[in-house]
């Protein structure tokens, strides 16, 4: 009996102490960027090509959500867990730190690295990469990646490529280039060299080809470019308008604007039965699609309704529907792989600029303040975009996060930089 | 061999009689002391009024004083008390205490609001130090909520965070830690005395709930 009353007792305490907790609400935040610290790559042996921390400590730092701790501050340099001193790494107002440690087996690289909460001195991964002597550039992006989503949530997109096409002028001629870069700028690559205008590159969706416009036939006409091999294709020859090729994400369609009929309108072109099928129909202008994620529809931007507005075709019944409303100039619609923002040059007050406009509650927000911004180009993991705007007369990148929280603009080597196109994942 | 091994059986069983003799005696106090307990469990009614009685007391030094004793000590003192005064003063008694019940009544009421007031002030600290030091990841979106158990000791400091329902998105899970993490010391709640403390801030929980996020 007495034991019972004992138990009871008990349960009555355990049940009281769980229920009694004073609950509190936070419901705000302050969002700065993330201290982190990079500490250099431990290693035995000679020099290595590239600094694999820096590089890390770079592309954190352009996200814009994070805010590397210099290097020179550091205290100690720990290759493995067990040499942190989390005391050191707090006083430096660090939140995560990042260590890691190389080895060199046969011709292959091995970075084991981890990431880890200073105020907790909690260990949140370790994880091991691998990869060939050339690419330790590849292994540092991809170390990049891991934290970005492990501390954001979101995929990270540092070791995606861009597309752009630079002009240069000599001798009252025009050199066209087409370049795919690391999207650090690192690792520039000449896709093709033409004295006629390049222009729209577009991604095939696996980020190993290119469709784009060259004028190098004397009018324009779309092109496939294998990247590895530098096999190319001409897939069209029309007369008039051959234009803004789009990739669809199941790799299987093109979606482009000619004017073969006399009037520029949507077509889609198969890339296996090489086919091409006519989608609208409009005495307007009908240009610029791209598709939405699902390979379904695509936006496009026409002047049907008087003037420039975005709309959204579905392809299965050609059904046409105006998603932009405010203003009188919206176009060259994005959409983010999200399927839900999209990405536009809005004209206010007599300057265009980069615009997003959330498809679900309406929201239109204009994230640059440059003017003359064209040819936006998302990120695939839809947090940052690229554009091209004029900077002193010169054509020049800039970026933007989708949140207008990081501008910075990628300077470049000579000439003007156009047409942007970030690589699908 | 045998010599050695019968010395030291004796000198065990010395060792062996007194801890055995140790044991009786401990586990006679331990089971006399919870029957007494038991016993002053069965005669609550009266034990129910006296502690407010004392509470008043208590109280108006309070006002005088600040706060770090009061509490404290009126639980353990009346509770042996009730017993004699039951049987021998009951019917003197109970006129008074009719009397000071309701008073003492209106008293218990105006320190519990007096109580809320400070939990409230001391909750909105916390808050504010935790607001302060939280850095939703861009995956944050508005209806995210993540509840945090976490455990301090009196200086303040925060001793155990525990995950009690995540949001579903593990950065975010991990910000709301991290921010508690990096408050590390609830400095101000030192100044509370530890009956309160107990009471209120020795277990919390944190809803983390942004409702500032524009997506």
């Amino acid at each position: 009996m007495k034991k019972i009353n004992l138990i009871i007792i008990l349960f009555a305490f355990i049940s009281l102490s769980a229920s009694a907790e004073l609950s509190i609400n936070i419901t705000k935040g302050i969002d700065n960027p993330t201290k982190i610290a990079i500490a250099p790559l431990s290693f035995y042996g000679n020099q290595l090509p590239e600094d694999t921390s820096r590089i890390i400590e770079d592309n954190l730092k352009r996200s814009g959500l994070f805010d590397p701790i210099s290097r020179k501050n550091m205290l100690s340099f720990p290759g493995t867990i067990k040499d942190i001193y989390f005391r050191d790494w707090k006083i430096l107002g660090a939140e995560y730190l990042v260590i890691g440690s190389l080895i060199l087996s046969g011709d292959f690289y091995e970075i084991t690295y981890s990431l880890l909460e200073v105020h907790s001195s909690r260990l949140v991964f370790t994880k091991i990469a691998k990869g060939s002597k050339g690419q330790l550039r590849d292994l540092s992006h991809h170390i990049s990646d891991e934290v970005y989503e492990a501390i954001t949530g979101i995929e990270g997109a540092f070791s995606t490529k861009v597309a752009y096409v630079t002009s240069l002028k000599s001798n009252n001629k025009t050199l066209y280039k087409l370049m795919v870069s690391d999207v650090d700028g690192a690792r520039e690559r000449l896709i093709l060299e033409s004295n006629h205008p390049i222009m729209s590159p577009s991604w095939s969706p696996d980020a190993k080809e290119l469709v784009y416009v060259s004028f190098e036939t004397g009018r324009p006409a779309v092109f496939r470019q294998n990247l590895a091999n530098a096999n190319r294709k001409q897939l069209t020859n029309f007369r008039g308008l051959n234009g803004a090729p789009s990739w669809s994400p199941d790799g299987k369609k093109l979606a482009l604007v000619l004017s073969k009929d006399g009037n520029p309108e949507i077509y889609t072109f198969d890339l296996r039965k090489e086919k091409f099928i006519r989608h609208t129909n409009h005495f307007a202008i009908d240009t610029e699609p791209n598709w939405a994620p699902d390979s379904k529809s695509l936006v496009f931007t026409s002047d049907r309704g008087g003037s420039p507005q975005i709309y959204r075709l579905t392809l299965k019944n050609g059904e046409v529907q105006r998603l932009t409303f405010r203003g009188s100039y919206n176009a060259r619609p994005r959409l983010a792989s999200n399927g839900r923002t999209l990405v536009m040059i809005h004209r206010s007050a007599h300057q265009f600029h980069i615009a997003t406009q959330d498809l679900v509650n309406g929201d239109l927000r204009i994230l640059s303040n440059t003017s003359l911004d064209e040819s936006p180009t998302v990120s695939p993991n839809s947090a940052m975009l690229l554009y091209a705007t004029k900077i002193n007369n010169r054509g020049v990148l800039a970026a933007v996060s989708l949140d207008a929280g990081v501008k910075f603009l990628l300077p470049s080597k000579q000439g003007d930089v156009r047409e942007p196109a970030w690589s699908p994942k | 061999m045998n010599i050695l091994f019968f010395t030291r059986l004796t000198s065990l069983i010395l060792a062996i009689s007194l801890s055995l003799i140790l044991h009786l005696v401990v586990i006679y106090f331990l089971f006399n002391k919870w029957d007494e307990g038991i016993k002053i469990q069965k005669v609550s009614p009266p034990k129910y009024l006296q502690a407010k009685l004392v509470n008043l007391d208590e109280k108006i030094k309070k006002k005088i004083q600040p706060k770090p004793k009061p509490k404290p000590k009126p639980k353990p003192k009346p509770k042996p008390k009730p017993k004699p005064k039951k049987n021998n003063e009951n019917k003197i008694k109970h006129k008074i205490l009719d009397e000071q019940e309701t008073k003492s009544l209106q008293a218990s009421k105006q320190l519990e609001l007096e109580n809320k007031k400070i939990v409230s002030s001391y909750s909105a600290y916390i808050i504010e130090r935790i607001e302060a030091n939280w850095n939703r990841p861009p995956s944050a979106r508005r209806g995210m909520e993540s509840k945090l158990l976490i455990r301090l000791v009196p200086t303040g400091q925060v001793i155990s965070v525990k995950l009690l329902k995540t949001s579903g998105n593990i950065a975010f899970d991990r910000s709301a830690e991290q921010a508690v993490y990096k408050v590390g010391s609830f400095d101000k709640l030192q100044q509370l005395d530890i009956q309160t403390f107990e009471k209120n801030f020795r277990k919390l929980q944190l809803v983390f709930k942004p409702n500032d996020l524009r997506l």
